[in-house]
């Protein structure tokens, strides 16, 4: 069964290295009158785990200096008294975190002050507490190999200056940020020079900004996350080799509203997510050399803006199902390769029954055209007239770019079973 | 007058014109969901039936048949009744055997296949629709005494209203893009009742596309429950003012 069974024997020493060495577990009560968590912090050793029972603790500025555990039983409350200060500081390897709520961090225009902050350290997990109206929930600075999972942070921003982010990661490497829950903050997570995270399984939503925001992060992973009704959806700018897989971007509305922004990104891949009901559900500016593959777009505004100065894209096996306008784009030329996709709006037919249509399709519309340079023609959606343009334009392609064509159009949506 | 709608309601229900319509509707109705698996999909051909088709066929045949029942007209101004009373009966008997094909022949199988918000309020502008036109067919056929003419002309209008409006609107749109025109073309929409009860759908089925234009002005307006409200009373405006007006020209007129 085990590959190599050496290890098994590996773990038995380190389970019985750890009963010699004897970590002390200390106990924490408000209730009954123990010392506090700062004391006893101060006299727990390496290795030491720290339990607080359930109520009211007013400490902040817990700095953690040492590789110990601290674990709350049943929710006991950290609160800040919406004082401007931090409450739990981990400066300390291997340090853990479990089942805490933290509440009433302050905003404050000087410094980025966080429910818990994690500086400079390696090996450690923060899981299953709660940050409630907190300036930023988590925040992780040149941090490494970091669990941030099942943590519910709940923030109750109106204005996105006065706004902190949920999770903030700055500067980090192999983080991973799973099943987490984060709503009303300025961004659900932030990631500025993380390289080599995982992101999965998260819930984002309601958030003034975006749900998720990618900067300057290279070879990371998002997947299964779901974002829904952020500010403007979910931002990756400035990253390379970024794979988004099977996340859901929903109902992203307004006028700068994206399911999902691309800046200046190149060779990632989006593959396998649902795009439902966003006004543009992928918008990309100077994405290069992705790969846009089994993704459903259904009711966007608009599915997909590919500027002109994204170049050798594959969009390839996507669904696109009643959006208003499937492919927009600045450009005359097509540097992009549209193929096998399924368009809804698609009239051909299929003499040979090979399930391809037997003519190429133009995913552009004339009416897209209008309402780029137009806004307000929007309203002129589905008149007749802009039916009648469409259709002559559509056979004479002379303001459309001609090039940007779907050669293998399908008859029929792909069936695919995720989520 | 109600004893004279009842008996143009009952001829009406019986003209082959009417029942053929009637079985188009059924037709385009079912064969529209039968085809296309995709209820939005459906949902905005039917729009664009109702959008184009059905004033095209209310308007003509309210025509024709105002024309045609001229013998049945004088006789009963032969009558002491009152005046207004004859084209009342006229427009209430026509607009009630359109609502009557249009709701159960397209509202039916609409209902029953897309039943959402969006498909009661096609329904519910289809008929404002059909009594506009009926409306300006009689509104028309009372001013004009020459059959030619008068359809000619309810041709022309219909031309107008489906696309050419648009296309003067897109015009507009092109020529003064660089001004704020937003409120400009809201009032300008009002002035025709197509575009009233295209924009009410669109603004439910393409909601993510509209939530995106920069002129708020239209999302704020229509897209609310307010706006449906101040859409639904434009259109009745409408079916007010072509309703009066071939009253009074009915008035006026030489028969």
């Amino acid at each position: 069964m085990l590959k190599h069974p050496q290890s098994l024997v590996g773990i038995f020493v380190l389970l019985l290295s750890c009963l010699v060495s004897q970590a002390a577990t200390f106990t924490v009560d408000i209730n009954k009158g123990t010392p506090s968590i700062k004391e006893t912090l101060a006299h727990a050793s390496a290795g030491d785990t720290v339990l607080v029972e359930p109520g009211v603790y007013r400490e902040h500025t817990i700095i953690i200096k040492k590789p110990v555990t601290l674990i709350g039983i049943d929710f006991p409350v950290f609160d800040a008294n919406n004082e401007k200060v931090e409450i739990l500081i981990i400066g300390s390897d291997s340090v853990h975190v479990s089942g805490f709520i933290f509440r009433n961090v302050s905003v404050s225009y000087m410094n980025d002050l966080a429910a818990l902050k994690v500086k400079h350290v390696k090996y450690g997990s923060i899981v299953n507490n709660k940050f409630e109206n907190c300036f930023f929930g988590i925040y992780l600075e040149y941090a490494q190999h970091y669990l941030l999972k099942g943590n519910t942070v709940t923030g109750a921003f109106k204005n996105e200056a006065a706004a902190g982010n949920a999770i903030h990661v700055w500067k980090a490497k192999h983080i991973t940020i799973e099943d987490n829950v984060l709503s009303k903050h300025r961004d659900g997570i932030y990631f500025e020079f993380v390289d080599s995270s995982y992101i999965s399984n998260n819930r984002s939503f309601n958030n003034i900004r975006y749900g998720l925001h990618f900067m300057f992060s290279n070879t990371d992973v998002y997947s299964h996350n779901v974002f829904k009704h952020n500010g403007s959806g979910v931002a990756v700018m400035f990253s390379h080799r970024v794979q988004m897989i099977q996340n859901t971007f929903e109902e992203n509305k307004g006028g700068a509203s994206y399911g999902l922004l691309l800046k200046e990104i190149s060779d990632g891949s989006i593959s396998q997510n649902i795009f439902l009901r966003n006004t543009i559900g992928i918008m990309a500016e100077g994405a290069n050399r992705l790969l846009l593959s089994e993704n459903q777009f259904t009711l966007n505004g608009t599915a997909i803006d590919m500027k002109g100065n994204s170049l050798d894209n594959i969009i390839e096996r996507n669904n696109f199902l009643a959006n208003t306008f499937e492919i927009v784009t600045n450009s005359n030329h097509n540097i992009n390769k549209y193929d096998s996709n399924y368009w809804s709006m698609y009239s051909g037919y299929d003499l040979n029954r090979d399930g391809i249509g037997d003519l190429p399709y133009r995913p552009v519309n004339l009416f897209a055209r209008i309402t780029n340079e137009i806004p307000s023609a929007t309203l002129m959606l589905h008149s007749f007239f802009v039916n009648m343009l469409d259709a002559t334009e559509r056979l004479f392609p002379d303001l459309i770019p001609a090039e940007l064509v779907d050669e293998n159009p399908m008859m029929k949506p792909y069936i695919y079973d995720f989520n | 007058m109600i004893q004279i709608a009842r008996y143009l309601t009952i001829d009406l229900l019986k003209n082959r014109a009417v029942i053929g319509s009637f079985l188009l509707f059924v037709a385009i109705g079912w064969g529209l969901f039968f085809i296309e698996n995709q209820p939005e999909k459906a949902l905005l051909m039917v729009m664009q039936v109702t959008l184009l088709l059905l004033p095209l066929i209310t308007l003509i045949f309210s025509c024709i048949y105002y024309y045609n029942s001229y013998e049945f007209t004088v006789l009963l101004l032969s009558n002491p009744i009152k005046r207004s009373a004859v084209i009342q009966a006229f427009f209430i008997a026509l607009s009630i055997s359109f609502s009557f094909a249009y709701t159960i022949g397209i509202g039916l199988p609409l209902l029953l296949n897309n039943p959402s918000p969006e498909s009661v309020i096609m329904l519910v502008s289809g008929n404002f629709l059909l009594w506009i036109f009926v409306g300006i067919a009689l509104f028309i056929c009372t001013k004009v005494n020459d059959k030619v003419k008068g359809i000619g002309l309810v041709l022309i209008l219909w031309a107008f209203f489906a696309f050419l409006f648009d296309g003067l609107l897109i015009l507009i749109m092109y020529q003064f893009g660089a001004y704020p025109i937003e409120k400009l073309i809201l009032i300008l929409t009002f002035l025709n009742p197509i575009d009233i009860s295209r924009i009410s759908v669109i603004m439910q089925t393409d909601a993510s596309a509209m939530m995106g234009l920069s002129g708020a002005v239209f999302v704020d307006f229509f897209g609310s429950m307010k706006g449906l409200v101040i859409s639904f009373s434009a259109l009745l405006l409408w079916v007010a003012v072509m309703y009066l007006g071939s009253v009074r020209n009915f008035r006026k007129s030489d028969l």
